[in-house]
């Protein structure tokens, strides 16, 4: 077996360990044969990078006429894993790289170069807390770096609510945990697809996508009743502003009891609003879009 | 063995529609049937397990009796009483958190019995169901550990469960349910307040607000390769159905009556959601002796 080579966009200082194998017999759905490229990428699409409107009437923005604007979404992806479905190996990457998606387009992590052309179903990664050895994407600076080390972050999130008969509520978020996005698939082509599936002579790309309305739902998971829609809302994070300040923070949201006529916790807990915000930060990482993965915690 | 999976996702409100979470209970029990028809027939296929007579036992968890909720009511209960469906035993693991290097203070609380670990949201997968009991009971939960109708099922990894409520409640208290699916009542009480009576009633359309069909899926069933006949037992911690309850909602009683949480209140909409909460119901086997 001969390593795969890795075209990475890290400095060489920060990757910890990489390990490439190429599978030997693995499964080709192609029949091609060959190898590709595969770029693992990060976006925050428009509601991250522009804002998160008031609902225009088809629940895609706050039912309870807020809008949102971020101005940092700090997450950390680490421990990239692409392998095929008996666990074969064919690129990782365990060391980690600290982006903000607010800043604007698609943002390389790493590329897999001559990974052998073929479904790659076993995709997974983490979304981790910083430490000293995680690098920094463009835009990032060492002060974030160390605001997320102090605090154990994997996520940072900051920005305004606004509302014309409200005025403005500021936010600023950090979550101390750490999620595995396991198993990631998604739509291509109108059907689902486990992980990806490399071409010879192509590149494909893979997006670790990062959805920032989902800290605004009001359900921990999806109503049972198709008729019951999960919305975004901020009138009950609004009134969590105990001292009036303008700032709602995670500690007055831990403090905040849930509001059970407007949430759900579907089955899962979550007493208190920061909870519930806490829980839905899990759900942030995606794939390919709209594409998921099985998340279980880290910590 | 046909793949059973129970995918609640959150879908985004601007795309495509919402897909409702749905358990394949259909698909689930004829998997698991397909799987016990094979191990009947004596057909070793390699591919299923042994089958396994499970006995079923419902109880309340230890020190149960008695609990502050997350509001800081204290809480003792003078009545509970559930009509139970079906359950269902699978090898996906429940979306649970646990802690994958414990701090030595965790390790010593899990051996006191405090549980370390949380839900989160995201995909629950249920996996291949692996045993079932499939009778409607009712559970008088202060009467002692009470014990349900055979279940069978076949050897491998348990992992995870679905618990259920149903309607009309069948057993032994059909009669005091009438057609309700929990009738809880107790004693709340908090410092600055008032003690509250309280009568806690969910019917099953309740429940299904947040579990379909009244299915509470990705319960914990401490993972172990079930190898043989023996015993599941389903633990319930009627602490995690009141923690949203705002007690102080309730008009204080001059009397010992209990008044029922009005329809369409905090503490009504708290404890429905509450039965819902998977975290209620701990499942385990003991092999037989």
């Amino acid at each position: 077996m001969s390593l795969s080579r890795l075209t990475h966009v890290f400095t060489p200082a920060s990757l910890a360990l990489l390990v490439g194998t190429l599978a030997c017999g693995s499964s080709d759905p192609t029949g091609s044969g060959g190898a590709g490229r595969l770029a693992f990428t990060t976006w925050g699409e428009a509601y991250i990078e522009d804002r998160i409107p008031p609902d225009p009437g088809d629940g895609s923005g706050f039912i309870d006429g807020w809008s949102v604007r971020y101005d940092t979404f700090l997450v950390n992806f680490q421990n990239i894993v692409v392998a095929d479905i008996r666990g074969e190996m064919a690129g990782t990457l365990q060391s980690s790289k600290l982006f903000d998606n607010t800043l604007a387009g698609v943002k390389p992590i790493v590329e897999f170069d001559a990974l052998p052309a073929q479904a790659w179903e076993r995709v997974s990664y983490e979304i981790a807390p910083v430490t000293a050895t995680t690098a920094l994407a463009e835009g990032v600076t060492e002060e974030q770096k160390a605001m997320m080390i102090a605090g154990g972050y994997s996520l940072y999130v900051a920005g305004t609510a606004t509302r014309a008969d409200a005025g403005e509520k500021r936010f600023a978020w950090g979550f101390a945990i750490g999620t595995r996005y396991d198993e990631c698939h998604s739509e291509q082509d109108g059907r689902d697809e486990a992980g990806v599936v490399v071409t010879n002579n192509s590149s494909v790309e893979a997006q670790l996508t990062t959805h920032g309305d989902h800290l605004f739902y009001d359900r921990l998971q999806a109503s049972p009743d198709p008729a019951v829609p999960t919305s975004l809302r901020f009138d009950a994070l609004a009134a969590a502003d105990a001292n009036d300040d303008g700032e709602v923070t995670l500690e007055e949201l831990n403090e905040r009891v849930l509001d059970v006529r407007s949430y759900d916790p579907s089955g899962l807990g979550a007493v208190t609003h920061g909870a519930f915000v806490t829980s839905l930060a899990r759900t942030v990482g995606h794939f390919r879009g709209e594409g998921e993965c099985t998340i279980s915690g880290l910590l | 063995m046909l793949q059973k999976q129970v995918q609640i996702s959150l879908r985004r409100p601007s795309r495509a529609p919402l897909r409702a979470a749905a358990l394949a209970l259909l698909g689930s029990a004829a998997a698991l049937v397909m799987a016990l028809g094979v191990e009947a027939c004596g057909s070793d296929s390699g591919t299923s397990g042994a089958r396994v007579a499970l006995a079923t036992r419902v109880t309340l968890a230890d020190g149960a009796l008695s609990f502050e909720t997350a509001q800081g009511w204290s809480v003792t209960l003078t009545r509970a009483v559930i009509s139970t469906g079906p359950f269902y035993y699978f090898d996906g693991a429940p979306p649970l958190v646990r802690l994958e290097a414990q701090p030595l203070w965790q390790r010593a609380a899990a051996v006191l019995g405090v549980r370390s670990a949380f839900a989160h949201p995201g995909h629950y997968e249920a996996g291949e169901a692996l045993g079932q009991m499939l009778d409607p009971w009712s559970v008088d939960l202060l009467a002692g550990p009470a014990d349900l109708p055979m279940g069978e099922g076949v050897t491998g990894l348990y992992r995870s469960a679905s618990f259920s409520f149903t309607s009309p409640p069948e057993g032994p208290m059909a009669g005091e349910l009438a057609s309700h699916a929990a009738v809880v009542e107790g004693l709340a009480e908090r410092a600055g307040e008032a003690p509250r009576r309280f009568r806690a009633i969910a019917d099953l359309a309740d429940v299904e607000r947040s579990a379909a069909n009244g299915y509470v899926d990705g319960c914990q069933f401490d993972e172990l390769d079930v190898e043989g006949d023996g015993l599941v037992t389903v633990a319930i911690t009627p602490k995690v159905w009141f923690d949203l309850v705002d007690f102080s909602e309730l008009a204080p009683t001059a009397d010992d009556s209990a008044p029922e949480f009005p329809l369409d209140s905090q503490p009504k909409i708290a404890f429905s959601l509450g039965l819902a909460q998977l975290s209620a119901y701990e499942f385990s086997f003991a092999p037989a002796p």
